[in-house]
């Protein structure tokens, strides 16, 4: 076990090293990083001071490790639109980018499990064609088209939902749901085929012939055992739904953390950008490495 | 020699593999003629069109889709706010997007191939580096990615393409490897071995065409993504810039008229969702045609 979390550590630090790497090379591939780092009206020793910082002047890898070097001290830079602490900014965003990923993850369950189920016990029949089409269907609809859709008919046309923002429950409604279906369709069909794995097993068999009703076997005996592979894989959902976010976030207004990696797009400020990006690649990382391990623990096999 | 008759025996993974989704399985005809319209539309583009997509008139602006109350046959889809006609630049737009899903999937799908083939046949730290890496790319979010190039170089048809690929080159290398692992123990992978094959021989004459299936049917799957995130990052200004017509764009250029002109986002959306539906079906029925077995891809 201490080696399974020592080597997944070691991978989601690579990960996040390549991607700061990926960052540090873009941000001089453009010229000079005091382009994009500094506002355009700065003074000229206000960029030697920065380029000496910065040791611009200085080998490149020599840079990379001040870059890295004033990251671990949590020195990101100042934002170029409002002058305070890039991470200021960001961290602010965070629990909010968090509150609408875990909604949608909710509607992604609450969606899934009856699909999954009524598709594996109707097999090959109008169930089964009914959930895998409307899970296809959600991975076949761009998200962010079904937000402005959504918000044309709900928000302009009926006026019960709020357009945008966030603050009451009402703001989750359209936002969660289009997260969640568009990524319904993966659990649907792996609870499918997990089902019907376990629907043979002898199990199941014996629970019938005790005399349990059909419900108590399909919904308690069967599913509870389909679901072990499916909690994994909707962990390793979580990263995707936060990834995903980005662009429900810009349609709906909500001020999360991808909301502000658009802003800082349209700004051009790449300090608070470049975090923004640092710190979904952190979560997504720190997500899978959770996952990772609890598959450990419930699976002895995952530890060699 | 004992390997090239076992090979030959087996009549060839691919034909068998085409012969189980033609024959053995059945055909989704509307799916599939959807998926052979949008590529004949993509190559016919410019024939096709019914007005010069650029083409501004400001006359004509705003016009709805003829089934809406004021529509005429001269704009079937109506047009957008400088009346442009809707439906041409759909038209142009599928050739955008095919595009992109096909340069990402060749791109992505060649040196995930060979990297997968590489960890699986090599084995030992060769395939550690690789598949660390190739799972540092699958957890790296793309559409943030997008977003720093479009700031710092400026975003770009090939742009969206590396994008892409960064992350499709992981997808086909982790199955690629999967499918090479079960492959090297079996009997005709061992016996060419024994027979003295060359690495190289071994790698492309018996396991390469035996994974050709698994390809075939990740290829297929990834298009509908492909789109999707295409669409999202024009969405964000941060793929295809304009004027090149792209359905995510039109959904964007729409989005401050919807109350009044809901036609000009609705009409490039519904064109993604039928196209990448259709190839999600498409998808689908190779799938469970060749193998069962790949359902979680």
């Amino acid at each position: 076990m201490t080696r399974l979390i020592l080597s997944r550590l070691a991978q989601a630090i690579l990960t996040l090293l390549m991607t700061s790497l990926i960052i540090f090379v873009l941000a001089r591939s453009s010229g000079s990083p005091a382009d994009l780092v500094l506002p355009s009206d700065s003074t000229p020793a206000e960029r030697v001071a920065y380029i000496e910082r910065m040791g611009l002047d200085k080998p490149v890898l020599q840079q990379y490790a001040i870059f890295l070097r004033d990251a671990v001290h949590g020195d990101f830079g100042v934002s170029i639109r409002t002058g305070a602490p890039a991470t200021e900014l960001v961290f602010s965003r965070i629990g909010r980018t968090l509150v609408l990923a875990t909604a949608g993850l909710l509607v992604a369950v609450v969606i899934s499990i009856p699909l999954g189920v009524m598709a594996a016990v109707h097999r090959g029949r109008g169930w089964d064609r009914f959930s895998m089409s409307f899970a296809l269907l959600g991975q076949s609809t761009p998200a962010f088209w079904l937000s402005v859709m959504l918000i044309l008919v709900f928000a302009v046309r009926l006026r019960w939902l709020p357009s945008s923002g966030t603050g009451s429950w009402q703001h989750f409604l359209l936002p969660s749901l289009v997260l969640g279906w568009s990524i319904s369709a993966g659990v649907v069909r792996l609870l499918r085929s997990s089902m019907l794995e376990v629907l043979g097993a002898e199990f199941v068999k014996l629970a019938r012939a005790k005399g349990l009703s059909e419900r108590t076997v399909i919904w308690k005996h069967a599913l509870r055992n389909a679901l072990i592979p499916v909690v994994t894989f909707i962990g390793f959902m979580y990263g995707v739904i936060i990834a995903s976010g980005v662009v429900i976030e810009v349609v709906f207004g909500w001020p999360g953390l991808g909301y502000l990696a658009y802003e800082s797009t349209l700004w051009r400020d790449f300090p608070v950008l470049q975090l923004a990006v640092l710190v979904y690649t952190a979560i997504i990382v720190g997500i899978n490495f959770f996952v990772d391990l609890a598959y450990g623990l419930i699976d002895p096999r995952v530890r060699s | 020699m004992t390997s090239m008759t076992l090979q030959a025996k087996a009549g060839g993974p691919l034909r068998r593999g085409l012969r189980k989704i033609f024959i053995d399985s059945k055909v989704p005809l509307v799916p599939l003629g959807i998926v052979v319209a949008s590529l004949l539309v993509a190559v016919f583009a410019d024939f096709l069109v019914l007005y010069d997509p650029l083409a501004i008139d400001p006359g004509a602006a705003q016009l709805p889709p003829v089934f809406a109350d004021g529509g005429s046959w001269a704009y079937p889809l109506g047009t957008d706010r400088l009346g442009r006609d809707i439906l041409s630049r759909i038209i142009l737009g599928t050739r955008v997007s095919l595009s992109i899903a096909a340069a990402t999937i060749l791109l992505g799908g060649l040196v995930g191939t060979a990297l997968g083939l590489l960890a699986g046949y090599r084995g030992g730290w060769v395939d550690a580096l690789i598949m660390r890496t190739a799972d540092g790319f699958l957890a790296f979010p793309s559409i943030l990615l997008a977003l720093v190039l479009a700031v710092t170089v400026g975003p770009s048809f090939w742009v969206v393409v590396i994008v892409l690929a960064l992350v499709l080159w992981a997808r086909f290398a982790r199955l690629v490897r999967g499918d090479v692992l079960a492959l090297k123990g079996r009997d005709f992978v061992q016996l060419a071995r024994v027979a003295g094959a060359s690495g190289p021989r071994i790698v492309f004459r018996h396991i390469l065409p035996n994974v050709l299936n698994t390809l075939m049917v990740l290829c297929t799957l990834q298009v509908g993504w492909a789109i999707i995130v295409e669409a999202s990052l024009t969405f964000l200004g941060a793929g295809v810039p304009p004027p090149t017509p792209t359905w995510g764009g039109m959904v964007s250029e729409g989005l401050d008229y919807v109350e009044s002109a809901w036609w000009i986002s609705t009409m490039p959306g519904l064109a993604i969702l039928l196209i990448v539906f259709s190839y999600n079906l498409v998808g689908d029925w190779v799938r469970d045609a060749l193998d069962p077995q790949l359902r979680n891809i």
